[in-house]
C-alpha cells in the first residue's frame, strides 16, 4: 500500500512541477507578488508624507489679524496663498493645502477663535493642518508670556509639567506587530491557492483527461491512489504558506522602517523563538492537511477542471472573509473563535507574532483542525470510494 | 487441445438507474486467443470491460481471470490485466517513457525488466525518437501507440484494448493490427470493437453484444452460419435488429 501511495505522489508532485501554473502559484505568488502588494502602498504612504512634510504647505489665511500673518509669513514651513476661491475649490484643487480663519474679535476678549479647513483625505492637506497647529500653539504661547510679563508673572510659571511621547517597541516588536496584522490572511489564502492548482489537476483533471479510469486498473488499493494525490496536495498547501510568510517577513523588513521613520533594514533573525516557529510550523501543516482534504472532497465531484474551480470558487471566499473582517480588528478574541478553522490560524499566527496569545489557543486550535481534517478526510475517502463520483 | 481458460464471465448484470446496461452476460476467453466483443454504441462493450478491470462493480455475475475471482480478489486479478481504454489518456506532462515506466512500477514490476521492456515495445511500436517526448506533444498515432505500449510493459496474461484503432490514421491501425497478430499467440486479447473488417481479421471467436446481452458467439463463420448471412458485416445487423 505504501509503495503504490509513494508512486502516486511521486507522479502527482513530478507533473505539477512541470506546470507553469502551479509554479506561478507556489513560487511567483508568496515571494513576489504578494509582498510586492504589501510593501509598495505602505512606500507610496510614506513617501508622500516625507515630501508633504519637507516642503513648505501652502496656508490661506482669512484674517485680519497682522501679528498672525507674520507669524506665518516667518515660518518655513508654511507658505501663504491668497484665497481666490471657495475653500473647497481652494482645496480640491490643491490652490491651498488649508484655510485658516480668525474670527473678528470683540474688543475685550481675551480669546481668538481660528479654525483650520482640511481635506482629511489628502496627505498633503493633513500634514498641512498639522504645521497650521503647530505654529498656532507657538503663537498663542509668546501672547501668553507676553501677557504673563505685563502683569509682572516669569515665563517659568507656565512650566508644570514637561512631557513627550516616545516609540518604547523597538523594531523587532514592532515587525512583530505589523507582520501579525498581515500574515494570519496571506498564510490561509497561500495555503489554499497554493493547492488548488494540483488538486484540481489530480482529481477532475484525470477524469477530463481519462486518466483516472487508468489509474484505477493498477493493481493498488483505491485508498493508495487517493492518498498519493492527497500528499501532494497536502505538500503544496504547507509550502505555500511558509513561502508566503518568508515573502511577507522580507516585506515586512522593509515597511516597518518606514512606519518608525528609521530608514534600512530589520534584522529579521531573532523575531520569534524556536518555539513559536515549530508551534507555527505544526498549526500550518495541519491546515495544509484540512484545505487539501476539502478542497479533494469537492474538485473529485467535478468532471472537468473547469467545474472544479467554479466549484472551489465560493469555498475560498466562504474561507476568506471572516479572516479579513477578523484581520483588521486587532482586539484579543474571545477564546470559542479558536475552534472555527481557519480563523484560528490567523488569529494564533497574529497571537504569536504580537505576543498577545492565550495559553488555551494552541490547544484549540489544533483539537479543532484535527476534528475538521478527520472529518474532511472521511468525506474524501467516501468520494473516492464511491464509482459514481469517479466516473461522473 | 482445448486451451485453459483465462478469463470466464459468467451471468454479468449492472444496472445504471434506469439503464440495465449489462443483462447477463456470458463468455469466456482461451490462452492464445483473440476475443472480439462486438456491438453497436452503448451496447454494453465498455461497461463489461469496465467491470473486469474492477473500475466498476457489477451488481451480479462471475468474473475470473485465470481463476481468481475479481470480487474476491481484485487487486490480484488487475496484476494479470493489461488495458487500453476506449478515449483513454495518459499523463501529458511525462514523457512517453515516464508514463510507461510508471505504468509499470504501479503493476509490480521489477526495475530491471523494466527498462528492458520499454526498449522492445519502443523497437516494435517504432517509438525510439518519441519515447523521451512528453506525452501531451505527442501526434494521436503515437499516443495510442504509447497507450498500447503501457499495457505491454506489465507483459499480462490478458491484454484488454477498448476501441484501440478509433481515429488512427491507415499505418497506425497497421501497425497495431500487425502487433495484435504476433501477440497473440502468448496471450489472451479481449478486443473490443465495432470495426467489422478488424474484428474478421483480427478475432479467433469473438461475441456480439447488444442491449446488454449477448446475441450471438464463436468464430466468424460460426456467426455468419447462424444468422444465415454471406459475412460478418451482415450477421451483425441482423442479430442487432438493424438489417432490412
Amino acid at each position: 500500500m505504501l509503495k503504490g501511495i509513494g508512486l502516486i505522489y511521486r507522479k502527482e508532485m513530478w507533473t505539477a512541477l512541470r506546470e507553469r501554473r502551479t509554479l506561478i502559484f507556489l513560487f511567483l505568488f508568496p515571494l513576489l507578488v504578494w509582498p510586492v502588494f504589501v510593501v509598495l502602498p505602505w512606500f507610496l504612504i510614506g513617501g508622500k508624507e516625507r515630501r508633504a512634510q519637507a516642503q513648505p504647505s501652502k496656508v490661506a489665511l482669512v484674517s485680519a489679524y497682522p501679528g498672525l500673518e507674520k507669524e506665518f509669513e516667518a515660518s518655513d514651513k508654511l507658505q501663504l496663498v491668497r484665497l481666490e476661491d471657495s475653500v473647497s475649490a481652494a482645496l480640491q484643487q490643491r490652490k491651498a493645502h488649508c484655510v485658516v480663519y480668525v474670527d473678528s474679535l470683540a474688543s475685550d476678549s481675551l480669546v481668538t477663535y481660528a479654525r483650520i479647513l482640511y481635506d482629511p483625505t489628502q496627505t498633503e492637506s493633513r500634514t498641512a493642518a498639522d504645521k497650521v497647529e503647530l505654529v498656532l500653539s507657538q503663537y498663542e504661547r509668546k501672547i501668553v508670556i507676553e501677557r504673563l510679563a505685563q502683569q509682572g508673572v516669569p515665563e517659568r510659571m507656565l512650566e508644570a509639567l514637561s512631557y513627550r511621547r516616545e516609540n518604547a517597541m523597538g523594531q523587532n516588536q514592532m515587525l512583530g506587530y505589523f507582520l501579525g496584522l498581515i500574515i494570519g490572511m496571506f498564510v490561509v489564502m497561500g495555503s489554499m491557492m497554493g493547492s488548488m492548482a494540483v488538486v484540481i489537476d489530480s482529481t477532475a483533471g484525470e477524469k477530463e483527461r481519462k486518466t483516472l479510469e487508468l489509474l484505477l486498473t493498477a493493481p493498488i488499493p483505491r485508498s493508495s491512489i487517493m492518498f498519493g494525490k492527497y500528499l501532494a496536495g497536502v505538500t503544496f498547501a504547507f509550502i505555500s504558506p511558509i513561502l508566503t510568510a518568508l515573502g511577507m517577513s522580507l516585506a515586512a523588513s522593509f515597511v516597518v522602517p518606514v512606519l518608525v521613520s528609521s530608514g534600512g533594514s530589520v534584522d529579521l533573525s531573532g523575531l520569534i523563538s524556536p518555539g513559536k516557529i515549530l508551534i507555527i510550523l505544526l498549526v500550518i501543516l495541519l491546515m495544509a492537511a484540512f484545505i487539501a482534504a476539502l478542497q479533494m472532497t469537492v474538485a473529485v465531484r467535478a468532471h472537468s477542471n473547469r467545474q472544479a474551480q467554479t466549484y472551489l470558487a465560493p469555498l475560498n471566499i466562504i474561507v476568506v472573509i471572516p479572516i479579513i473582517f477578523l484581520q483588521i480588528i486587532p482586539a484579543l478574541p474571545p477564546n470559542w473563535t479558536f475552534f472555527i478553522p481557519f480563523v484560528n490560524v490567523m488569529l494564533l499566527l497574529r497571537g504569536l507574532l504580537m505576543d498577545t496569545l492565550p495559553g488555551s489557543a494552541v490547544l484549540y486550535t489544533v483539537a479543532s483542525n484535527l476534528v475538521f481534517l478527520i472529518l474532511a478526510l472521511r468525506f474524501a475517502s467516501r468520494s473516492f470510494g464511491s464509482e459514481k463520483v469517479l466516473l461522473n | 487441445m482445448i486451451r485453459e481458460v483465462v478469463l470466464r464471465v459468467k451471468g454479468l448484470r449492472k444496472r445504471f438507474g434506469d439503464v440495465q446496461a449489462l443483462n447477463g452476460i456470458d463468455f469466456t476467453c482461451r490462452r492464445g486467443e483473440l476475443f472480439g466483443l462486438l456491438g453497436p454504441n452503448g451496447a454494453g462493450k465498455t461497461t463489461t470491460i469496465r467491470c473486469i478491470c474492477s473500475i466498476i462493480k457489477p451488481d451480479d455475475g462471475l468474473i475470473e481471470v485465470e481463476g481468481v475471482s475479481v470480487a474476491s480478489n481484485p487487486l490480484m486479478v488487475l496484476k494479470k490485466i493489461g488495458v487500453v481504454l476506449e478515449d483513454g489518456g495518459l499523463y501529458e506532462r511525462l514523457t512517453a517513457e515516464e508514463n510507461m515506466k510508471l505504468l509499470a512500477q504501479l503493476h509490480g514490476v521489477e526495475g530491471s525488466l523494466i527498462d528492458e521492456r520499454i526498449d522492445s515495445i519502443c523497437d516494435t511500436l517504432g517509438l525510439g525518437e518519441y519515447r523521451k517526448r512528453q506525452f501531451k506533444k505527442l501526434s494521436k498515432g503515437n499516443k495510442q501507440k504509447v497507450l498500447l505500449g503501457q499495457a505491454l510493459v506489465i507483459d499480462p496474461p490478458l491484454l484488454i484494448l477498448d476501441e484501440p484503432t478509433v481515429g488512427l490514421d491507415v499505418p497506425t491501425q497497421k501497425v497495431i493490427r500487425d502487433l495484435l497478430g504476433k501477440i497473440k499467440k502468448e496471450r489472451t486479447i479481449l478486443y473490443s470493437t465495432h470495426i467489422m473488417s478488424e474484428a474478421e481479421e483480427l478475432c479467433d471467436r469473438l461475441a456480439i453484444i447488444d442491449h446488454g446481452r449477448i446475441v450471438a458467439q464463436g468464430t466468424v463463420n460460426e456467426i455468419c452460419k447462424k444468422a444465415g448471412t454471406k459475412n460478418l458485416e451482415q450477421a451483425f445487423l441482423k442479430l442487432v435488429g438493424r438489417y432490412a
